[in-house]
């Protein structure tokens, strides 16, 4: 029967090519989808364009001190993905290719994740968050109330434009070497974070300082205001500004970037809030501003103008540099 | 979105980003056009954001330009005086065809020469059919047993099994899927620059989509049923009247009118087919299913012969092959009476095409399964090497859908490269968007374009040309003395059968260039699940020749347009018009090379 033979010999190699290629490549991943050996649970997260869904799961639960591996792809388009409080960042999420983290926190809390490349208009939406339950919860230390709650400053009413504006552009450095001391109020980053640098006048009217130029007080006031901040954080919240806010407010901080012509809730908004992506060199705006109002901005967010909120993306340290990081639109330093 | 740009020739790349300023700087030391592209993966249109640089004076283009005026004024010159041969066989006659079919025309030799000048007469062809290979011994065993074809069908089907599985599974993101790579680079380059002009249609008989359907109307693989007996489910109320087996192919599709206009349903969608890994891979399901459903109900492979919308082209193209499927001596065939290569036989099946292998003059409806060569008792069919282009010679008894073809052919090679090729990203992304209204009207210009714009101009031409040739055309004759028409037209469309291969090779090389690099990464990551199964995934995205591609597709659209050119006089000369008949089609096809080369290169 060597018909038959043949006959079956070619059938079982179709019916096992037929079969056994699907559940190869199912039983491959399969076996690569279970707990590795080493027992450490595998996450499968994606990462779209937030018009398409965001991240999903973008709600995490994990265990306090469980170490969880994420694998993480995009259907569309680059992404990134930064987990600040867990120190995760991945700069390329790539179509089509996976990228794998090992992620383990250790305290009970909620930590927020972000996506870091601008994926679409509303890539500022594209948010998540890990929530890290813990066998015995500690009670979370109270934290502070922000300072701008605590001085009680409201958000949506920007002060007066101040009646003198610097004519040539302030300079920190030539600041530093008038040899003035500053007043008290200055002096102290957390005294001065509650003043606006409209307090040139008050600086002005001093007597000590009449023998001083008008552009020479101006050098004074940015030097105060950059003072406090060192050269390395300086550095981190410029990075941090073009990932997060170079799109929108522009690399050169006049708010003229190209995700931010047309956002969305935009045009229909009241008449009387900003226009678009708030101008960090308009002299009017941010020498009314206090760092402190500037950092309830950026915890709050633009209530509807696009400007999402840092506050859980940023550290305190974070927040301040990137204020001051914004000054320096204005202030040379 | 993040984009990034990449300079072809230059092969300088840089990433953009929103608010992030990028830079790129380079001195433009070479002249022509460069397309520069989109370098990071920003959606599914990604590999059509193109853009083109023209660096000054751009004497590439204007001498590839002089060079197609110079080839066509050239190729003209030298063949302007006639060549003919003795004796012209039929072509493409088929018996499936039954009564409607075109037979041959003309047997006879064109006479008198209408503009008085003697024509060169080349000996007969027939002596040469050229080299027949099967009749080495070892070529003989492998074509005339059933295993290559059949081992050839399993890796086929293996792969496209995985194109069917990524697409259903995989990422959407097309550049890193397995599916639309291999499907749509690979493949899709493999048939046009590669299998196409060397093993015309042998691809159909390696095609995995027919194969489940053939396997089950023969219920054997390797060892053929007695007397070459088919299977079909055709219940008794889908028989025909009279007739004990499957139903025969309506009469009114025998013919390659539904490939046309199938494969022109699928250029309306490409935009969204060439990138949804989805789309694509249920595409390929509803050809399996067609497919299978036609041949578990009608006659021997009706859906590969009729309904295929590759089919269609890739038979008309393999005609430029140098390999064929022939019989040796018409004589031996006229003698036997049993045809059983049409018929079937204890030794193989009938022909699955519908084909008379004496019959046999081109390869457009022969995809060389090799069955008449088994089936033969006389040993009198053979595989043939042959001069590229011989299945070109005769223009005479061509038939109308075939000349559709190649006119379709060509409006859609021109479509693509300004749709997919150019620089309108509205028009992509329009292209994409199935079902919106402005997708109605860009179906709309697209079908007019190529169903009424090229071929009427086409036909314009070939007017224009009997009008040149101003004497009472010997087809005229023909006709009257009560031969069936033959059909100018189609005649001279023959001339687009090089033309539009060589156009669809350009554009192919272009796009395959420049994006095969995703085949390493796809090879090990299928699905794009991160897998790494030969260490390839890793493998960036780097375009091919990006600085040589002009000139490889130059000498290709040359030499196309010379082969063209030389086809139009020879259908002018051997439908007894005067050599300048010929010149009207022969601006026709010098035109879309320029107007090709302009696309690209200016």
């Amino acid at each position: 029967m060597l018909v038959k033979r043949r006959e079956l010999f070619a059938l079982f190699v179709v019916v096992a090519v037929v079969l056994g290629i699907p559940a190869a490549l199912f039983a491959y991943q399969a076996a690569r989808q279970q707990r590795s050996p080493d027992g450490v649970r595998v996450v499968e997260m994606v990462a779209r364009a937030p018009e398409q869904g965001g991240f999903s799961p973008d709600r995490l639960v994990l265990q306090a001190g469980e170490t969880v591996r994420l694998r993480i792809s995009s259907p569309d388009v680059v992404h990134g993905l930064t987990i600040p409080g867990l120190g995760v960042n991945v700069d390329e999420i790539y179509p089509g290719k996976v990228v794998e983290i090992a992620v383990r926190p250790d305290k009970p809390g909620r930590y927020a994740f972000a996506c870091t490349r601008w994926c679409s208009v509303n890539h500022w939406r594209m948010r998540g968050v890990i929530e890290v339950v813990g066998a015995a919860a500690a009670p979370a230390p109270t934290e502070p109330a922000p300072l701008f709650q605590q001085l009680g400053i409201d958000l949506d009413v920007m002060p007066p434009t101040p009646t003198a504006l610097p004519v040539t552009r302030p300079m920190a450095s030539a600041g530093a070497t008038l040899g003035v001391a500053l007043p008290p109020a200055l002096a102290d980053p957390a005294s001065r974070r509650a003043i606006a640098p409209a307090a040139f006048q008050a600086l002005r009217n001093d007597p000590a300082n009449a023998a001083l130029s008008d552009a020479d007080v101006w050098n004074l006031v940015a030097w105060a205001w950059l003072k406090d901040v060192e050269p390395a954080t300086l550095a981190r919240a410029e990075s941090l500004y073009s990932r997060d806010c170079a799109a929108c407010h522009g690399p050169d901080g006049k708010g003229k970037g190209p995700a931010g012509v047309n956002l969305p809730g935009m045009v229909k908004m009241d008449p009387t809030m900003p226009r678009g992506p708030l101008d960090f060199t308009d002299a009017g705006v941010m020498l009314a501003a206090s760092d402190a109002l500037l950092q309830g901005k950026l915890l709050r967010g633009g209530m509807g103008t696009g400007m999402p909120e840092f506050g859980s993306l940023y550290s305190d340290e974070e927040l301040w540099a990137m204020i001051a990081h914004l000054r320096t639109f204005l202030f040379a330093k | 979105m993040v984009h990034g740009l990449f300079v072809d020739g230059y092969e300088v790349k840089t990433i953009a980003e929103p608010g992030r300023p990028g830079g790129l700087t380079f001195v433009a030391d070479r002249d022509g056009a460069f397309h520069f592209r989109c370098a990071i993966p920003c959606g599914n249109l990604h590999p059509f954001m193109i853009g083109k640089l023209i660096v000054g004076p751009n004497l590439t283009w204007l001498r590839a330009v002089a060079a197609s005026v110079l080839a066509t004024v050239g190729a003209l010159a030298i063949l302007w005086r006639r060549w003919v041969e003795p004796s012209l066989g039929s072509t493409s006659a088929s018996v499936g065809d039954g009564p409607t079919a075109r037979q041959s025309v003309m047997r006879a030799t064109i006479d008198l020469p209408p503009d008085g000048v003697a024509p060169i007469v080349l000996p007969p062809a027939a002596s040469g059919r050229g080299f027949p290979i099967s009749d080495v011994p070892a070529f003989k065993w492998l074509l005339k047993g059933r295993w290559l074809q059949w081992g050839i069908t399993v890796l086929t089907l293996a792969v496209f099994l995985v194109v069917i599985l990524t697409g259903l599974f995989g990422t959407p993101a097309g550049n890193h899927n397995f599916g639309i790579i291999y499907v749509w680079l690979v493949w899709w380059a493999a048939l046009k620059l590669f299998l196409i002009p060397v093993f015309g249609r042998f691809w159909c008989s390696v095609c995995p989509i027919p194969a489940p359907g053939d396997w089950l109307q023969r219920r054997r693989m390797i060892v053929p049923q007695p007397r070459g007996k088919l299977y079909t489910y055709a219940k008794t109320w889908f028989r025909k009247r009279g007739l004990p087996g499957a139903r025969p192919w309506p009469k009114f599709l025998r013919n390659i009118w539904a490939q046309s206009f199938g494969f022109l349903a699928i250029a309306l969608l490409s935009a969204l087919i060439l990138t949804s890994p989805l789309v694509t891979a249920l595409t390929l399901i509803l050809f399996v299913v067609v497919s299978l459903v036609v041949s578990l109900l009608f006659e021997r492979k009706s859906f590969c012969r009729y309904l295929c919308p590759i089919g269609g082209f890739v038979g008309v193209y393999g005609q430029v092959a140098p390999l064929a499927v022939r019989v040796k001596d018409p004589a031996v065939c006229a003698a036997h009476t049993q045809k059983n290569c049409y018929t079937g036989s204890d030794l193989g099946y009938g022909c699955p095409y519908f084909n008379l292998p004496m019959k046999l003059e081109t390869n457009t409806l022969c995809s060389m399964c090799g069955e008449c060569l088994r089936t033969c008792d006389r040993n009198n069919v053979a595989f043939f090497v042959q001069m590229p282009g011989t299945d070109l010679r005769n223009t005479r008894g061509r038939r109308l859908d075939e000349a559709f073809n190649g006119l379709m052919m060509l409006a859609a090679a021109f479509v693509y490269s300004v749709v997919l090729i150019g620089p309108d990203g509205w028009l992509k992304i329009t292209a994409r968007a199935v079902g919106s209204p402005a997708w109605f009207v860009y179906a709309a210009v697209l079908l007019v374009f190529c169903v009424i714009v090229v071929p009427g101009l086409f036909w314009l031409c070939v007017r224009l040309g009997r009008f040149l040739s101003s004497e009472e055309s010997h087809t005229g004759r023909i006709v009257a003395s009560g031969a069936k028409t033959d059909s100018l037209f189609a005649g001279y469309s023959t001339a687009l059968v090089p033309l539009g291969l060589a156009i669809w090779i350009a554009f192919t090389l272009s796009f395959t260039l420049t994006n095969i690099s995703y085949a390493w990464p796809a090879l090990s990551d299928p699905f794009g699940w991160g897998w790494n199964l030969f260490g390839t995934a890793g493998m960036g995205w780097t375009p091919y020749l990006s600085g040589a591609v002009s000139y490889l597709q130059i000498p290709v659209l040359i030499a196309g347009l010379v082969a063209a050119v030389a086809l139009t006089l020879r259908t002018a000369h051997q439908h007894g018009q005067r050599s300048r008949a010929a010149l009207p089609v022969s601006l026709f096809c010098m035109l879309s090379v320029v107007a090709l080369l302009t696309l690209y290169m200016a």
